[in-house]
């Protein structure tokens, strides 16, 4: 292996702290589920208390279950304002096109475009995260992200209901989420806890 | 002439022992990568011991490379390492000599 090698393997390892739990899985499919439970109880406002509560357990599992195996890092001053710059711009962007679709064109009875938009910046966050995290299981989640949110608003609309669309959504995030039980299971298998003076 | 006498060869550049030491290297490395990481992280990724852990992170201190801080957080020890500018500067001409070495072969 090159010495570039070795430095990118180390690297992949570092950014493991992130990902190598299933957290951010069960964050991802939690949002994703939650976000169709809300359009069937017809209250798609409410997405970003849901995202504030998936964060809010995402930082709570990481205290909980994840340091206490891995332990944990700061990352250095270029990479927290990378992290910081991707989430704010994914944010903008999301709550921007959600916002649109919502409020200006009717919610899930407007055309297939802003949805479609909509589904487009989900699966390329989703995607960026990946990358960002070196986390490739996550291109996986974002195609299947776009393929629920397009393929149900097709079908939704080929049908006149929006019942399909919210039961592809659904589907979508449970998958996510049985994925993200399994790496974190994995996880607790691998790592049990550790503490200063039982290492 | 005995082979015990026989010189190793000489490329030209010698490698610093301290952080050359496999061990040490993988901390170096990881701790070359981030701002800081607490014992633990360097335990679940290096795969050391925590008596092999302390006995690199004394000789790495001890050079000036790393440093060391203690604190007790939720009640318990908690320890953070973080690679000194020396050490960062060892590291790296650690890498170049490795590389002027390894380069042409």
């Amino acid at each position: 292996m090159s010495e570039k090698t070795v430095m990118k393997d180390i690297n992949r390892r570092i950014f493991l702290f992130y990902t190598e739990d299933g957290l951010i899985d069960l964050a991802i499919g939690l949002v994703l589920f939650g976000f169709g439970g809300l359009l069937f109880l017809d209250m798609p406002g409410y997405i970003g208390v849901l995202g504030l509560l998936a964060v809010g357990l995402w930082y709570l599992g990481k205290r909980r279950i994840t340091m206490p195996r891995i332990g944990t890092i700061r990352l250095r001053q270029a990479e927290k304002e990378k992290l910081a710059g991707f989430f704010i711009t994914m944010i903008l962007l999301g709550s921007g096109v959600l916002a649109t679709l919502l409020t200006r064109t009717g919610g899930l009875k407007s055309g297939t475009l802003p949805l479609l938009m909509f589904a487009l910046v989900l699966a390329l966050g989703i995607s960026a995260l990946g990358f960002i995290l070196k986390a490739h299981r996550l291109y996986i989640y974002a195609i299947l992200v776009f393929s629920a949110l397009s393929g149900g608003n097709v079908l939704n609309r080929a049908v006149g209901s929006t019942d399909l669309f919210i039961l592809f959504v659904m589907v979508a995030g449970l998958i996510i989420l049985a994925a993200g039980s399994v790496v974190l299971s994995r996880f607790l298998r691998k790592y049990p806890k550790v503490t200063e003076e039982t290492a | 002439m005995s082979a015990a006498k026989k010189k190793p060869p000489d490329f030209g550049v010698a490698l610093e022992r301290l952080v050359h030491e496999p061990a040490r290297l993988k901390i170096m490395a990881y701790l070359y990568m981030v701002e800081s990481a607490d014992f633990v992280f360097l335990i679940s990724r290096t795969g050391l011991t925590m008596g092999n852990l302390s006995a690199h992170m004394s000789k790495l201190e001890k050079a000036g490379y790393i440093e060391v801080e203690k604190e007790i957080k939720n009640n318990r020890p908690h320890t953070m390492l973080s690679l000194t500018a020396a050490g960062r500067k060892a590291f790296e001409s650690y890498r170049s000599d490795l590389q002027q070495i390894l380069g042409d072969l």
